[in-house]
């Protein structure tokens, strides 16, 4: 089942925004802004925060794709195209990592069910690998700096490596900072030491 | 003046000594002779087809010129005859030329007026021949030639009809000569602007690359494409030379072409149109959902609902469809059984054959099924066929797909026949299954098996329906076993 979702809804004809005021409330969610064009649909997306973006592709002005583009740079947002039109060329440009979902219109309710849930799952699943992915590169990061920093101190105080990396935890648990703190910290002093 | 060497001349005389001396005369100017004594020698002779001439003594013991010249006429037409008479048989002489004798000679014989009478004759016949010979050959030109060919009289009647002219309209020269030609060959609208055509002719300006429809013995029409001009003299009166080519076949491939440039523009129309279909059909499934909302409570209005829902989704099921055949066919190929191909499509159908009795039985053998194919576009391809089955055929239906290996413009092949036990398709239908838009069925577009054909083509395969023998109706594919 789909938690309730705050969605914001775009599309240029007024039977399409009327359809989803209508029925995506009986599907348990809030639509909370439904807007004409791509640039309504970006302002109420800043405005509105929305856990949801279902947008119509042809729109006067900024397209669907174009919009949720820029949406996405902002803020991210899973985002499901609704379009009339299923040509190669819009496809590929739909090809992006938040469009969540394509539906070729005319769209039915027990269409926009599945879409809908398929949609905000899919978008966890690739945040929260996002956001592993990211913790993994940090790690890394993190840990050539205390290389360098374990390097300095076997140099300067003439300490093996194991004792080099016990200092460091030392100083760490002692100034209650992070180990990475202390090697940044580590490092900086060497530098300033060397600079003549 | 050195004879004519084919010019044979018999010497009809019963005075040994003038024939001797004729022969000499005649044999000096190189001319073969023969002799005859008498009228019974004459009807006698057996050969004449290469006596050209016959000098015939007017006076014969057993009979005159006179009753030889008729018979001997019929003998030898060709020949020309020449009476030898003497002075005192002049008037004789006069009526066998009436009889149809060529000339006389005076006896005694005088060799100059003989040779100059023989040239004479001589000169006749070669100019005689030289216009037979091009006589006949202009005939023979006129009745080879694939043209019609029509001499007409200033009213317009048939004075001459070409052989390729019967041929082309079914008439026997006979049957048309002396007929009026417009009424006899033209519709009604251009009997009028056909007979201006033919005035202007006879007032001595030639008409050029005139067309108009002819109408044949058994009704059917064929395009003429006609020169025409005056003829002053023909038989004693002014005619009209016509000389036309059939074009009914460059007609009807204009008139195909133009057909099919208005198909292709009323198809491009209709792709354009399915193409924009979706927003209306949208809006108008989302106003029948909202509908329905508000009529939750009134059973009644939510049938009508169910009902335009069932409209609304035929409709856009027909737009999907020709959008589908108008759109780009991209094949992703991989090489894969073809027996997934059509058991998907047999499943799929699941839902068609509720309650149906319908198998579909396999009969591969030891065939190798791996084809380079598009499987998704493939199961496409056999879904309309085994669709096309469930639709025409009673219960029980049985579905047999037969594979073989065969040969495609001589490379590797595999032969898939898919039969089912139905009534068969008469040969127009065979003919026009894969066209698009033709359907037997009350429902369906029409393009089922004009997709499938563009699916098959794709693969470079080919799809046929084919005449089995006993019932049922059976589609071919051929598909290649390499890819390309």
């Amino acid at each position: 089942m789909t938690p309730p979702l705050r969605i914001v809804v775009a599309d240029d004809e007024l039977d399409m925004r009327d359809y989803f005021r209508k029925i995506l409330p009986r599907l348990g969610h809030t639509v909370v802004a439904a807007a004409e064009t791509g640039e309504e649909l970006i302002a109420q997306c800043r405005t509105h925060r929305p856990d949801l973006v279902i947008t119509d592709i042809k729109m006067p002005g900024i397209d669907g794709i174009d919009a949720a583009k820029q949406i996405y740079e902002e803020m991210p947002i899973p985002v499901i195209l609704v379009s009339a039109y299923s040509d190669a060329k819009l496809i590929e440009r739909a090809e992006s990592d938040h469009i969540m979902g394509y539906l070729v219109k005319p769209i039915k309710q027990t269409d926009l069910e599945p879409a809908i849930g398929l949609a905000v799952r899919r978008f966890e699943q690739l945040q929260a690998l996002r956001r592993e992915a990211s913790d993994m590169r940090q790690a890394l990061e993190d840990r050539k700096i205390i290389e360098r920093a374990k390097g300095v101190l076997m140099k300067e105080l003439a300490l093996s490596e194991a004792e080099a990396f016990r200092r460091l935890q030392k100083t760490a648990s002692a100034k209650n900072l992070k180990l990475i703190e202390v090697a940044h910290l580590a490092l900086t002093t060497a530098k300033a030491m060397q600079t003549p | 003046m050195p004879a004519d060497p084919d010019l044979r001349v018999l010497v009809v005389d019963d005075d040994a000594d003038t024939r001797s001396n004729l022969c000499d005369i005649l044999e000096l100017d190189n001319f073969q002779v023969e002799t005859a004594g008498t009228v019974a020698e004459v009807l006698k002779r057996k050969s004449w087809d290469r006596i050209s001439a016959v000098l015939l003594d007017r006076r014969l013991p057993d009979g005159s010129a006179e009753e030889l010249l008729p018979r001997l006429r019929q003998l030898a037409p060709e020949a020309a005859i020449l009476i030898v008479t003497g002075y005192a048989d002049l008037q004789g002489a006069i009526a066998a030329l009436r009889q149809g004798a060529a000339d006389y000679i005076l006896k005694p014989i005088n060799p100059d007026a003989l040779r100059a009478s023989l040239a004479r004759l001589a000169e006749r016949r070669r100019l005689t021949l030289a216009k037979e010979r091009s006589e006949t050959a202009f005939r023979t030109l006129v009745e080879a030639a694939p043209c019609l060919i029509a001499i007409l009289r200033a009213d317009h009647r048939i004075a001459y009809f070409s052989p390729f002219a019967e041929e082309l309209t079914g008439y026997r020269a006979d049957d048309v000569l002396g007929k009026d030609y417009v009424t006899r060959f033209l519709c009604g609208e251009c009997q009028q602007t056909v007979r201006e055509q033919l005035q202007r002719v006879l007032s001595g300006s030639p008409v050029r690359g005139f067309e108009n429809p002819v109408r044949g013995r058994d009704g059917s029409q064929r395009w003429i494409i006609w020169n025409a001009q005056l003829l002053p003299d023909y038989e004693g009166e002014p005619g009209i030379l016509m000389v036309g080519q059939d074009i009914t076949a460059l007609k009807h491939a204009q008139e195909r072409t133009l057909q099919a440039e208005r198909l292709a523009a009323i198809g491009q129309m209709v792709a354009g149109l399915a193409h924009e279909s979706g927003n209306a059909l949208a809006r108008s499934q989302a106003c029948l959902e909202m509908l329905a909302m508000e009529v939750e409570d009134r059973p009644e209005a939510l049938n009508l609902v169910e009902r335009i829902q069932k409209a609304q989704n035929h409709l856009q099921q027909l737009y999907g469809e020709v959008r589908n055949y108008a759109a780009p066919l991209k094949l992703e190929r991989e090489a894969k059984s073809v027996r997934s191909a059509w058991r998907q499509a047999w499943a799929n159908l699941a839902d068609h054959r509720k309650g149906r009795e319908a198998a579909l039985r396999e009969e591969t053998d030891e065939v190798d099924l791996v084809c380079p194919i598009d499987s998704f576009r493939l199961e496409q391809v056999f879904r309309n066929i085994l669709e096309n089955a469930l639709a025409a055929c009673k219960d029980p239906l049985e579905i047999r797909v037969t594979c073989s290996a065969a040969l495609l413009d001589s490379r590797p092949a595999l032969r898939i026949a898919v039969r089912d036990n139905g009534p068969g398709l008469s040969s127009e239908q065979r003919r026009r299954i894969f066209e698009p838009f033709f359907t037997t069925k009350t429902k369906g577009t029409g393009l089922g098996m004009a997709i499938a054909l563009r699916i098959i083509e794709a693969h470079g395969g080919q799809i046929a329906a084919a005449a089995p023998a006993g019932p049922g109706a059976e589609i071919v594919i051929l598909l290649p076993r390499g890819s390309s």
